[in-house]
């Protein structure tokens, strides 16, 4: 049977220095700890592949390393393809497109995420529009600006046989005030949506009737789930409030979390959703663990309801 | 001579488990407890201003210490609260861009911000870089002799800046000042400028990091104490990556007294030539970093005795 989901894995590996470790019992025996696993591609994307996943999302800043040790993203590509791992996409982030004069800036950045995306074989690139809230929310113009900036770069990915899909980002100036009218007011020609599962419910969204509403624009999804729906604005709008200082963690394992997943699904069932969703597990301790926990919890739990 | 421990220690870049915990404050605050537990009563900071921001807090630029700490003063607080009452120094290593002028330019521009961050935080010395990575220089390469002059002239400037801050130039194994060719374009830089002496750098290169002070003499500014048992036999320095070896992966920094540098010689050589300044202890690619604060104690124990 045709499966209707083919489930990626966000790359939030860190830099890995080594493609493959042949003397890979000598490097184990310099200290012998859990380090040497996770020091080449070639171990990354095997765990990718026999946790279940078939697809890898990356990000922009992992492509310095990546190419220090894959000069061509297509050899990259293909020494993940090898091992059953396709890249889906990559994250994306819109600088400045708030302002009139960044446009041209963000529709020539976006030429070249999309060459990469291309080399790499992916299909998505998944764009978080901007800045910090706490630098300033986005005013009317700013909303315009940014409404024009994101078709301008979706035109460019849909030249490119790839979909843009906004991101939102709890903490970011595409926020709750807003996101609604830019989603509704982007060309549906160009501009698509990647629906972060706990980003918008940290944001306020009820996350079921936010896909029903929005579903003819969702190509993509992020799925994570948070302990955090309906955060108080003061702490998104805070500075830098992504990353903690006590370790508080917003974003957990499927199922880990309060959001409504099988709901979720059911409503994917009933719109019929087909293509990449990239499960994602931000500020794990162990991304391996996370990994072949939530490949249990995509297959069999919410793969009897929709798959 | 006093000690101190770099914080280029723990690891901000690379992937190992439980990486995620050192984006948090909390991980910091404790770290700067075992710092000053480990008998290490002052530190030395990465410069990285551009990092992310202050997203995570790898307290390594100003605008981190502003949001996380409440500014330097605040910064500072936190150490002393943990028994480290100074940040002997700050480090930065740039990277290759463009023309002999852009990469020189690029080059002041980087230390001149490090000379203000290093004034505001109470520091002694600065050190930094003065080659990239041998396999990132490109068309640099062929004007190496226009580069090293133009480099020694704007080290010169520098110092004027500096004031009372020593500057030092650091050496890697994988740049066009490694081992033995530093001394050639030392004695070219203007003599307030000092040696930062990376004992492993040094051995890796092929050198005898004690007979290397030696030559140094009354120029050795810093000494950052680095061990290693990485022998490049196939000349990885040249490379991408070189400190992590295409010919067979390795641990090619250890954790101090784990490698075969010997530290016996190396404090003796310091004492000859009358070192007064910073020893720095920096464990990088340390597989533990609270292990690699004992380790590191030990093996200064065992030398000092």
């Amino acid at each position: 049977m045709e499966k209707n989901i083919r489930y990626s894995y966000m790359s939030h590996w860190k830099d890995i220095p080594y493609r493959e470790i042949p003397n890979f019992r000598d490097f184990y025996y310099e200290d012998k700890t859990n380090y040497a696993y996770y020091q080449s591609w070639d171990q990354i994307f095997k765990y990718h592949a026999g946790c279940g996943y078939e697809g890898m999302e990356v990000a922009p800043w992992d492509l310095f390393a990546i190419r220090t040790l894959f000069p061509d993203l297509r050899e990259f590509r293909a020494f993940a393809e090898e091992r059953g791992v396709e890249i889906s996409g990559m994250f994306h982030g819109m600088n400045g497109g708030r302002f009139k004069e960044n446009i041209p800036r963000n529709v020539e950045q976006t030429k070249a995420a999309v060459e990469n995306v291309v080399l790499l074989g992916g299909k998505h690139l998944n764009v978080c529009p901007g800045e910090n809230y706490a630098d300033g929310g986005l005013d009317e113009e700013g909303i315009l600006n940014t409404i024009e900036c994101l078709n301008e770069m979706g035109r460019v990915c849909e030249d490119n046989g790839v979909k843009l899909g906004v991101h939102n980002e709890f903490f970011c100036i595409m926020n709750k005030p807003n996101h609604k009218r830019i989603i509704e007011a982007t060309d549906p020609r160009y501009v698509h949506y990647c629906l972060d599962t706990a980003q918008v419910s940290i944001i306020g969204e009820d996350l079921c009737k936010f896909y029903d509403d929005y579903h003819e624009r969702i190509v993509t999804f992020h799925l994570k789930d948070t302990a955090d729906p309906k955060l108080p604005d003061e702490i998104r709008y805070a500075p830098f409030p992504e990353i903690q200082d006590d370790g508080h963690r917003w974003f957990w394992e499927l199922g880990f979390g309060v959001l409504d997943f099988e709901g979720l699904f059911t409503l994917m069932k009933k719109h019929g959703f087909k293509g990449w969703a990239t499960v994602e597990t931000d500020g794990t301790p162990d991304l391996l663990a996370s990994m072949a926990y939530t490949g249990y919890y995509v297959r069999n739990v919410l793969g009897k309801i929709y798959c | 001579m006093k000690t101190a421990f770099s914080l280029e220690t723990v690891n901000t870049r690379y992937q190992e488990p439980n990486r995620n915990r050192v984006e948090s404050k909390y991980y910091w605050e404790e770290l700067f407890q075992l710092v000053g537990a480990g008998g290490f009563h002052a530190v030395e900071l990465p410069y990285d201003p551009g990092f992310m921001g202050a997203r995570c807090c790898f307290p390594f630029s100003k605008v981190v210490m502003d949001v996380k700490f409440g500014g330097v003063e605040g910064f500072k607080k936190v150490l002393a609260d943990a028994k480290i009452d100074k940040i002997a120094g700050i480090f930065a290593s740039p990277r290759a861009a463009g023309s002999v002028e852009q990469y020189v330019e690029g080059f002041k521009r980087s230390v001149k911000g490090m000379l203000g961050l290093a004034g505001e935080l109470g520091c002694d010395y600065v050190t930094v870089s003065a080659s990239p990575e041998y396999c990132t220089m490109g068309a640099l390469l062929d004007k190496k002799a226009e580069l090293l002059d133009a480099l020694a002239a704007a080290l010169g400037e520098l110092a004027d800046e500096a004031g009372d801050i020593k500057l030092c130039v650091r050496n890697e194994f994988w740049g066009i000042l490694r081992g033995a060719g530093m001394h050639d374009f030392m004695a070219k830089v203007d003599k307030r400028v000092g040696y930062c002496v990376d004992l492993a750098h040094i051995k890796i290169a092929g050198e005898d990091p004690a007979e290397f002070i030696r030559k140094a003499g009354d120029r050795v500014g810093v000494v950052i104490l680095t061990d290693t048992c990485f022998e490049d036999k196939d000349e990885v320095w040249k490379g991408p990556a070189p400190a992590f070896p295409r010919t067979g992966a390795t641990q090619v920094f250890k954790d101090l007294g784990q490698g075969s540098v010997d530290l016996c010689a190396v404090f003796a050589a310091l004492k000859e030539v009358g070192f007064d300044g910073w020893a720095t202890v920096d464990n990088r690619q340390t597989r533990q970093v609270s292990r690699g604060i004992l380790r590191a104690r030990y093996a200064l124990n065992a030398v000092e005795g």
